[in-house]
């Protein structure tokens, strides 16, 4: 564990490096730029605000990404299913926000939208387990009709005419919104994720079908010959995949904007195949990455306001770090496969 | 030690903000696309470099999507910036939520209708200069049909394709507009493909409602005419492009600064015409004739002068009813959510 | 709108023969596209824009190559690193070059074939990199199983054990194809400054990149299919546009989806199809580092 760590800290830094060596192409002191935006990011309570905003949605969609990893099922299809339960708990809101209290609202909200999620992700599922269709061209081809789905509903039905027929919907009845957390801005959806990253951890470790999943994960066909339904196994892992993927988009949705709007996710679907991997497709270690791409993202956001640098570092700031820790990935091989030999 | 530096840290971390002088205002804006759409948010960042060349110290934070925009705006303010352009009809209540907050910022919103004690809204009357590059089509156009290339149907893409329609009709009442929807704010490909649909179909100049070049090229590959939008596309097609319509945004912002460097800033809501210089054409390209030029420019005169209004009625729906009354003038309120063809637009709005 | 798509699957379906899947054309395709409107720009000749375009596709290709490769490290991840790596080039590079413009190539005709009733003017009256595209669809599909190097190549994806055992470099044939693979999906990439829009805005590419890593499935690694494949999706696309000139009432933003649902369509059902008749198409080794000295 403490080796895993180290090597992750040892890539991260080296990303920073590299990162820094762009930084000052572009004209950027990097030795200037660091310290003021960590500072502003990390000595500021706002900038743990934030933090804990952005990781809420990347924690979510990560920890769906994990799932599928689990069974070594690429889901690059968390974009689609978020937009999918932002869609569910819209329509959701818009129907009965205004009658029902908070007490019955949000469980409706989490309860529906995971199964909405569940159902949309069922498509990939089905078409994988039973037919053999490769899941991530499925996955990532859905993403652009969720997406179109919702542009659909904006334009249309969903239009709400007092803002002036842009497309948004109406606001949502209050009993929809998600609580904060005391004084602050950030809202409950960061808890819920970290409860359901903990329970899925525990669902792995100790429950029979998590002994199946890691079996299966570990060797597909030794898992066909221990008498496994592995098709039942993949199905099921891909569809609870895309429900808790769906999440992000309640929690976006009913806990920040209270509408829904086009363009509301800043690539949070993609990000958590990042947020997922970087932490080794461990549920609890996805609680770590998503708060490092958070970072990330809230760092970009400040090098622009302060160096006027577009929002393309965030992007290369990504790219550069799954890069070095991929690649320190092979320090780490030894290790592991002498774990497996054991 | 930790603790000393940690103090030392959050010490400097309130200082900066401090720092800020009420002489010298500063400006932020925040974009809903990237800088480097060419269009859009391009126009209101050239309008941002204005002021940096006036010496003013600016920022911006691209590419924030609507739901996130409260949040940017609020460490914005919190940073020390005095005046904040938000640049999205869709920034309009989070501004409005954000103006609360601090009372000492000054808000400016472009394209929605709320104010507050510290917050204002601006737009510019593009639909006039739509109207105008309508007119340039109508009298070039020989097979009284002109393509129109939309990105998504929101009322001020509408409102463009009527006036424009408008303007084609005011000098050729034979001709039609008509209308393909790309469904993105941006995808330059899809647009050029577009354009050759339209062609196809026997349009003979297509003009856009987004922001790319890819129809004024695809125009000139075909020997045919174009007319851009939002800034001067002369460079990407000499011999096709007939004019455009374009923001000045600069002239604006340059105004508000002012007001609020001499302290006499109020809230308002500012929708600035042809006659301010913050729409304008394009130069016509060498293809227009002098005539054409000089009733486009003459009916820019009464524009301007407030002697001709685009949107007066009667002016018929898509369908032959009515849609303004004779003599009607529509509110702003009304021409902001304009969702509705006027008469000679062949197609249908998304629904 | 095919042809870029054409280019960057061809390049995939090269890379992913060898054992090594290629998710980040969309990086490269951003990046090659920067490349060749700076080089043409600066010197105005297309064919060092389109050389510069291919060095620096091959060079973030290589950089995939030796993360997967040399590192072992997942190569899904690694595409996906490299996508928003060039992505993120891209957009810091290119925001200085908006404004500026290049010219686009010409359609040359072929003689005789373009008079063929309906495809012929839309197959041979293109500019030369759509020949280009047809002359490597078919060079690529000889290469890769007519010739020894298709084999060692196809070999490596698909035992590179038994390749190893018999002498041959599963290191050195994977980077081979990998690097110019990628210098393939460059020339997808070029082909949008040189032909589609030649001007420069972020984002360019607008996500084909994404499109091609599922045609390169789509085609079931092969380049011939590769071909039917980029020019379904592109006709998809423009029936989309044409149905709307023509009247035709399908609220727009449901035929939007149509190219991808018929994709997912077609690949099911071929998919069905291919496992009755007991066939995989995938390379065997796609996706697996290779571990050289493992012998199971």
């Amino acid at each position: 564990m403490s080796v895993q760590v180290a090597v992750t800290v040892g890539s991260i830094v080296l990303a920073l490096i590299l990162g820094s060596v762009l930084l000052a192409l572009v004209g950027v002191n990097p030795m200037e730029a660091y310290p003021s935006v960590g500072a502003l990011m990390f000595f500021d309570q706002w900038g743990w605000q934030d933090l804990f905003l952005k990781m809420t949605p990347l924690l979510l969609t990560g920890l769906g990404v994990a799932i599928a990893a689990q069974l070594n099922l690429w889901n690059i299809g968390a974009e689609g299913q978020l937009y999918l339960g932002a869609i569910a708990t819209t329509w959701l809101a818009l129907e009965f926000s205004e009658s029902l209290d908070a007490h019955f609202m949000l469980p409706i909200l989490l309860i529906g939208t995971f199964v909405a999620g569940g159902m949309w992700a069922a498509i990939p599922a089905g078409l994988r387990s039973w037919f053999g269709v490769n899941e991530i061209i499925t996955t990532l081809l859905l993403n652009y009709v969720a997406i179109s789905l919702a542009d659909y509903l904006l334009f249309g039905a969903w239009r709400d005419p007092s803002t002036l027929n842009f497309p948004m919907t109406r606001s949502f009845g209050e009993s929809s919104y998600l609580p904060m957390i005391g004084s602050t801005t950030v809202h409950w959806g960061l808890p819920l994720g970290i409860l359901l990253a903990v329970l899925t951890w525990i669902l792995l470790k100790s429950t029979t079908i998590g002994f199946q999943i890691r079996v299966a994960g570990d060797n597909l066909s030794a898992a066909d010959y221990s008498g496994f339904n592995t098709k039942n196994l993949l199905f099921i892992v891909l569809v609870l995949s895309g429900a808790v993927a769906a999440l992000a988009g309640m929690t976006e949705v009913a806990g920040i904007h209270h509408r829904l709007q086009q363009n509301f996710s800043i690539n949070y679907g993609y990000t958590g195949i990042i947020v997922s991997r970087l932490a080794r497709n461990h549920p609890i270690g996805v609680i770590g990455t998503a708060f490092l791409l958070a970072v990330i993202f809230v760092g970009g956001e400040l090098l622009q306001v302060e160096y006027q640098l577009p929002i393309a570092v965030v992007y290369l700031f990504e790219g550069l770090l799954l890069f070095t820790v991929i690649g320190s990935e092979l320090f780490l091989s030894y290790r592991l496969r002498r774990r497996v030999a054991v | 030690m930790i603790k000393y530096l940690l103090t030392i840290l959050v010490a400097l971390m309130l200082w900066v903000p401090n720092f800020v002088s009420a002489a010298d205002p500063k400006v932020a804006f925040i974009y809903v696309g990237p800088v480097g759409d060419g269009g859009w948010t391009y126009a209101h960042d050239l309008g941002r470099r204005h002021l940096e060349k006036m010496g003013v110290e600016t920022t911006y934070v691209e590419s924030v999507p609507e739901t996130d925009s409260e949040r940017v705006l609020r460490n914005l303010a919190r940073r020390g910036y005095d005046i904040i352009f938000t640049t999205s009809f869709g920034y309009m209540d989070p501004t409005l939520n954000v103006a609360k907050q601090f009372p000492d910022t000054i808000f400016m919103h472009a394209s929605g209708f709320r104010t507050h004690d510290n917050m204002g809204n601006y737009f510019a009357r593009m639909y006039q200069a739509r109207y105008l590059v309508g007119m340039v089509a109508g009298m070039m156009t020989k097979s009284d049909k002109i393509g129109i290339i939309g990105s998504h149907p929101i009322p001020e893409i509408i409102r463009h394709i009527n006036a424009f329609t408008l303007g084609v009709r005011s000098v050729n009442p034979k001709a039609t507009t008509q209308v393909v929807w790309v469904n993105s704010w941006f995808d330059p490909a899809k647009e050029g493909a577009a354009a050759n649909s339209l062609m196809d179909n026997g349009a003979d100049i297509v003009t856009i409602t987004t922001d790319s070049a890819a129809a004024t090229q695809t125009a000139a590959k075909r020997g045919l005419y174009s007319i851009g939008n939002d800034s001067d596309m002369t460079l990407y097609g000499p011999e096709a492009h007939l004019t455009a319509n374009i923001f000045n945004w600069g002239i604006y912002y340059e105004h508000i600064y002012d007001q609020v460097k001499n302290g006499t800033w109020k809230p308002s809501s500012d929708w600035w015409g042809i006659e301010t210089g913050a729409v304008d054409l394009a130069p016509f390209g060498k293809m227009v004739p002098k005539n054409v030029q000089n009733m486009v420019m003459a009916k820019k005169a009464e524009i301007a002068s407030g002697e001709f209004v685009v949107f007066k009625g009667p002016i018929k729906g898509q369908d032959g009813s009515t849609a303004i009354a004779a003599g009607a003038v529509p509110s702003d309120q009304d021409l902001l959510s304009m969702m509705y063809y006027v008469e000679g637009v062949v197609g249908d709005i998304p629904q | 709108m095919g042809t870029p798509l054409l280019f960057a699957t061809l390049g995939g379906v090269l890379s992913e023969r060898a054992g090594v899947i290629h998710l980040g054309m969309e990086g490269i395709m951003l990046v090659s596209a920067l490349v060749t409107f700076v080089v043409d720009l600066q010197t105005g000749s297309k064919v060092l824009a389109l050389v510069g375009a291919m060095m620096a596709a091959g060079a973030l290709s290589g950089l995939h190559g030796f993360v997967c490769i040399s590192l072992r490290g997942n190569q899904i991840a690694s595409g996906l690193a490299l996508a928003l790596f060039g992505t993120g080039l891209s957009g810091l590079f290119g925001d200085a070059l908006i404004g500026s413009t290049v010219t686009s190539l010409d359609r040359i005709p072929i003689p005789g074939l373009e008079l063929i009733p309906i495809l012929g003017s839309a197959f041979f009256n293109q500019d030369w990199m759509v020949y280009l595209s047809y002359v490597l669809v078919a060079g690529l599909w000889f290469v890769l199983f007519h010739t020894n190097w298709g084999l060692q190549i196809r070999s490596v994806g698909e035992a590179p054990i038994v390749c190893d055992a018999l002498g041959l470099s599963v290191a050195k044939i994977r980077y081979i194809c990998v690097i110019f693979g990628g210098m393939l999906i460059g020339l997808g990439g070029a082909y949008f400054p040189m032909v589609l829009t030649s001007f420069w805005v972020d984002d360019l590419t607008a996500g084909r990149g994404w499109i091609a890593v599922a045609l390169v499935i789509f085609a079931f690694w092969h380049p011939g299919k590769a071909f039917w494949g980029a020019y379904l999706f592109g006709a998809a696309i423009a029936f989309q546009l044409q149905a709307q000139v023509m009247g035709l009432k399908i609220p727009s933003y449901i035929l939007e989806m149509f190219p991808y649902l018929l994709t997912i369509v077609v690949l099911t059902v071929v998919t069905v199809r291919n496992r009755r008749a007991g066939q995989t198409f995938m390379p065997a080794a796609l996706g697996l580092p290779f571990f050289r000295g493992d012998k199971h």
